[in-house]
């Protein structure tokens, strides 16, 4: 049995994705380079919310300026680019980054501010699920000043309300906050900010509802998933999208092994 | 509204916890009920306490085994059949050919229609290595049965009541007719062996089955449970206001 202190949302849908490369990852731990979709998307995410918490702070920055310093943070690490240029890469989040629309909504949004009046961005929360003795750890981008928590995502194609809806991360950050004594979002509402990479990129902004119903289903899930961490049950899942050369980092040692 | 007591929710008040520590001395000199020191009289005082027990009648359902408070058979029904919460309960012994014990089927049934039933057999009992020559496994069969099925019926479904704690007779000691545990007679089931962790006995899949999730979330104050101890918790409180 393998020995950890947490899980995370990432963790656990890697598991429900492939059981193997959940192996290959938190049992082996192999190190792998970060694709250029992941090292872009942390780059965005980190840029943008330097944006919002320093407007929040009356200590705005310039979008040129966050972008280039997560830009050269992100790339600090070994990244598998893919074919992709670091350059068209780095010019494609400035473009997204300082579109107008982009703007805009980075303009509109307001973080709520905590006891010491810093805006709250990456607000660690822990799940605790019955049955399973380590808590599932998590970030949540930024909570509104409406009490709405939210998230950033990048993505190569729009989102539809039902991929938004269909999400799990927003049950697992909504119950976090709920088993924290979280009150200020009596609906359960939680907001996707979407920045599609398109050509002309386009900004979504996508609230949807997770009611107590989702988070229970959520916990029979996590509780499926232990137990097949807890029981060494790795099997491969050649039906999953991840099981390709493309996205799968380990497929050299699995499925594509000479 | 139901009468039944959360038993396991009797707060422990300074005033109680200074007799407690009165009595324990003498309990444990009076060399009663075979409590070994001060501090085992004491925990079984507690325990007892918890349970709804007077301080003193503790030590009658209340037993240390393997430097655990475990409640003895009888002691386990004592407080079940006190609640006022069982309304149907049978447990009848299968017998062979030659009239031997061969297991026994309890079903138990609450006063908010909530039923179960545990059949244990002979068979069980020799595939979890009980049945040793001299064990009360091989000299009062009929016995063994019938408490293990009562109590693991009375396990999951009266766990607010019995508190969770487990019975005498888990340890392996050897119970006779009314379910009170046979001096010295008990050896431990499996010394060599951590206990694994215990099983939940009622999961968030029970209470889903008889409740909403806000009902569940209700019972909780308002919050989703997120531990075994909490969902035994909520089925407790959710019992009690529905029973």
């Amino acid at each position: 049995m393998v020995e950890l202190d947490h899980l995370s949302y990432s963790s656990i849908s890697l598991y429900q994705t492939c059981p193997r490369a959940w192996r290959y990852r938190y049992v082996e731990k192999i190190p792998t380079p970060a694709s250029a979709s992941l090292a872009f998307g942390s780059a965005f995410h980190s840029a943008i919310e330097t944006i919002i918490a320093r407007r929040a702070i009356d200590q705005p920055v310039e979008p040129v300026a966050a972008w280039t310093a997560a830009w050269e943070v992100a790339t600090q690490q070994e990244i598998d680019y893919q074919g992709e240029l670091p350059e068209e890469l780095s010019n494609q989040g400035l473009r997204l980054l300082t579109h107008k629309d982009t703007a805009d909504l980075l303009n509109s949004i307001v973080p709520m501010l905590d006891a010491d009046g810093q805006p709250v961005i990456e607000k660690r929360v822990e799940l605790r699920v019955p049955g399973v003795p380590v808590p599932i750890i998590g970030y949540i981008d930024t909570i509104l000043s409406n009490g709405i928590p939210a998230d950033f995502k990048t993505s190569t194609r729009a989102w539809t309300e039902d991929k938004a809806r269909e999400e799990l991360q927003p049950a697992y950050y909504l119950a976090a906050l709920n088993q924290m004594g979280y009150s200020q979002n009596p609906s359960h509402e939680f907001q996707h900010f979407v920045f599609v990479k398109t050509k002309v990129p386009q900004i979504q902004i996508i609230p949807t509802v997770h009611p107590p119903a989702d988070w229970l289903w959520l916990f029979g899930a996590v509780q499926e998933v232990w137990r097949g961490i807890e029981a060494g049950v790795f099997p491969p899942n050649p039906g999953s999208w991840r099981c390709s050369e493309r996205y799968c980092e380990y497929w050299s040692r699995c499925r594509g092994r000479p | 509204m139901s009468e039944t007591r959360a038993l396991t929710t009797r707060p422990l008040t300074p005033k109680v916890w200074e007799m407690v520590q009165s009595i324990a001395p003498v309990m444990h000199r009076s060399r009663l009920f075979g409590v070994t020191s001060p501090e085992a009289a004491a925990a079984i005082m507690l325990k007892g306490f918890e349970l709804g027990l007077g301080l003193t009648a503790s030590f009658e359902f209340i037993t240390v085994i393997q430097g655990r408070p475990a409640l003895i058979p009888r002691g386990a029904l004592a407080l079940v059949l006190n609640s006022g919460e069982l309304v149907e309960f049978e447990a009848p012994i299968e017998r062979g050919p030659k009239g031997e014990p061969l297991a026994c089927t309890c079903r138990m049934k609450r006063r908010n229609g909530l039923e179960y039933t545990v059949r244990y057999t002979m068979d069980d009992a020799a595939r979890a290595g009980l049945v040793k020559p001299g064990s009360g496994w091989t000299t009062y069969p009929e016995n063994m049965l019938r408490w293990r099925a009562v109590g693991y019926c009375m396990d999951v479904l009266f766990p607010d009541i019995t508190g969770g704690m487990k019975r005498a007779d888990e340890f392996g000691a050897t119970v006779d007719e009314e379910g009170n545990i046979v001096e010295g007679t008990w050896a431990p089931a499996a010394p060599a062996q951590p206990d694994p962790p215990a099983a939940p006995t009622v999961t968030l899949d029970d209470l889903l089955s008889h409740y909403s999730p806000e009902e569940i979330m209700e019972a909780n104050d308002g919050r989703i449970p997120g531990t075994n101890d909490e969902v035994a918790a909520v089925a407790a409180r959710l019992a009690a206001s529905n029973g």
